[in-house]
This record gives C-alpha cells, sequence and structure tokens, in this order.
C-alpha cells in the first residue's frame, strides 16, 4: 500500500499547481491519474499470466467507459464554474440532476464490469480488486472537491 | 469543513492500528454515531437556512438521515461477515459479499435520487445543490475511512 501513499502525495502536489493553471492541470491530473491508477492495481493485484490475459483487456475498456463519464463530469463542473457568480435556481437544478445521473451511469458501469469480471475470474480476485479501484476514485473524489467551491447562497435562495 | 478532517484524520490514525483478528462491531458503532453526530455538525454550519426553509429542510433530513443510516447498517453487516470469514474465505463468500455490496451501493444512489426530488419540489435549487455537495463530501470521506479500515482480500497463497 505504500504505492498509495505515494499517489496521494502526488495528488496534493497536482492539485497545488492547480492553483496556477486549472486547464492544465485537468489534462495533467486525467492523464496521470488514469496511468497511476494502472499502475497501483497492477502493483498490488497479482494476477497469475492466464488471469493477467482476460483481465487486462476488460480492464482496459473498463477505464475507457470511466474515463467518458469523468471527462461529462468536468463538463458540468466547468459549467458550474463558469456560472458560479451568478447560478440562478433553473442552472443549479440541472447541473444537479446531471451531476446525480452521472453518479448512476458511473455505478451502473461498475455493476456491467463487475458482471464481466466474476463471469471470468475468481470472486476473492475481483472483490480486491474493486476495493482497490474504489479506494483509488475515492481519493480523486476528494482531490477534486477540494478544488470545486460550495455553492454560494444568496439571500433569495 | 477542516473539522470534519480532523475527526475523520483521527479515526484514520486510530484505525491504522487495529487488528484484524476480531471485528468490534461496538467500536464500528460508535465511530457511526460519531459520525453521524458530525455530519449533522458540518450541515449545520455550512448550510445557512431561513426559518421557513428550516421548517421544511429539518425533517426532511431527520428521514434522510434514518434512511441512510439502514444503508449504512447492511453495509456494517456485509463488513462484519467479511472480517469473520477473511482468513478462509472461499468464493461462495466472496461472490455473496460483494453482490451484497453492489445491492448496498445502488440503496444509497436511491435514497438520494428520492430525497433530492423531495427537497427540490420544496427548497430552491442552489440550497438543494450546496446540501449535496456538502453530503458527497462528507461520504466520500466516510467511505475513505472504512475502506482503509478494512484489509484488502487475501492473495491465494
Amino acid at each position: 500500500m505504500k504505492s498509495l501513499i505515494i499517489f496521494i502525495t502526488f495528488l496534493i502536489c497536482v492539485t497545488s499547481f492547480a492553483q496556477d493553471d486549472r486547464s492544465e492541470w485537468i489534462d495533467l491530473l486525467k492523464s496521470n491519474v488514469q496511468k497511476e491508477s494502472k499502475n497501483l492495481i497492477k502493483q498490488n493485484l497479482e494476477l497469475t499470466s492466464e488471469q493477467a490475459k482476460v483481465f487486462w483487456p476488460i480492464y482496459d475498456e473498463y477505464d475507457q467507459a470511466l474515463a467518458e463519464i469523468t471527462n461529462e463530469r468536468l463538463q458540468n463542473i466547468s459549467e458550474y464554474m463558469v456560472n458560479y457568480n451568478d447560478l440562478d435556481s433553473a442552472k443549479a437544478e440541472s447541473l444537479l440532476r446531471k451531476a446525480l445521473d452521472l453518479d448512476q451511469k458511473k455505478l451502473d458501469v461498475q455493476n456491467k464490469y463487475y458482471e464481466k469480471f466474476i463471469a471470468i475470474l475468481p470472486p476473492t480476485v475481483v472483490g480486491r480488486f474493486f476495493q482497490l479501484d474504489q479506494y483509488i476514485e475515492l481519493l480523486i473524489h476528494l482531490q477534486r472537491s477540494e478544488n470545486i467551491p460550495l455553492i454560494q447562497l444568496k439571500s433569495t435562495n | 469543513m477542516k473539522k470534519l478532517f480532523v475527526f475523520f484524520l483521527l479515526i484514520f490514525t486510530s484505525i491504522g492500528f487495529s487488528q484484524i483478528e476480531s471485528f468490534d462491531s461496538e467500536y464500528f458503532d460508535e465511530v457511526k454515531q460519531d459520525a453521524w453526530g458530525t455530519y449533522l455538525e458540518i450541515i449545520d454550519d455550512n448550510l445557512v437556512l431561513t426559518e421557513e426553509q428550516a421548517e421544511i429542510f429539518l425533517p426532511m433530513l431527520d428521514q434522510y438521515i434514518a434512511d441512510q443510516n439502514k444503508v449504512a447498517d447492511m453495509r456494517l453487516k456485509n463488513t462484519e461477515e467479511y472480517m469473520m470469514n477473511y482468513y478462509d474465505l472461499d468464493d461462495a463468500t466472496a461472490e455473496d459479499l460483494l453482490n451484497k455490496a453492489v445491492e448496498i451501493d445502488q440503496e444509497r444512489m436511491n435514497i438520494k435520487r428520492e430525497f433530492m426530488a423531495k427537497m427540490l419540489e420544496k427548497l430552491p435549487a442552489p440550497l438543494v445543490g450546496k446540501f449535496f455537495q456538502l453530503d458527497a463530501r462528507i461520504f466520500a470521506l466516510i467511505d475513505l475511512v472504512r475502506m482503509s479500515s478494512i484489509p484488502l482480500v487475501r492473495e491465494e497463497d
């Protein structure tokens, strides 16, 4: 689990950079996080060569499906940031509903790939994978939240 | 939000030394109660409501917490079963635990969706949005602490 600590440190460093240039940070974060996540999974999930042969192609598909949701989420966040100082009720509701839909979409992708993994790998391996995957995802989620300000409530809200 | 980080940092540190041999459900129960207490404090500190909004929001919040608490209990039970089978986790138990974990995640999402819809009917969207921003951050921290306290599935010898 030492690599997880390095990964957290990495995220913190990247976040500090965010203060200077948000869009560069987002690109760097996206590419590095995907690479680092895969490395962490590799280091902590000891697969036989036979298991690795079936696991990694499905993992790459899974990672790609999640990356598409992340892109949509970043668009939603970007829309929120653009409207941040003048967020009306209609816009807030649409952003909120979109965020919830994206959460559901992510859960659907995880469930779909859970079914795929469980069909070809021992449940203990699948369990270990999803433990690691969720842990990494939570770290990313918390790090991303740190850079998103809470909604400012006006007296009319 | 600083309060939350300090609270969870303390739990995080103490859990690092916890043993796997026994699952202290009382301890986890206490942590859960403290977590809800901190949750309420953070919502209270960050969500300034008019008297009229408070009258609508607070009973909904109580019900939301009660429903999410049931989900937390389901998760605690699942974790307990995992810990009890930790050293001798067979495929059937692992798959059963994973299936339950998937159901629990979906149940949490269903509750969130239900209450978001109810709140949006009666409260301004920016207010509801801010509540769910806080809720998501607190849950992410709770999940991170929970996952850090649970060992990864053992690899087969």
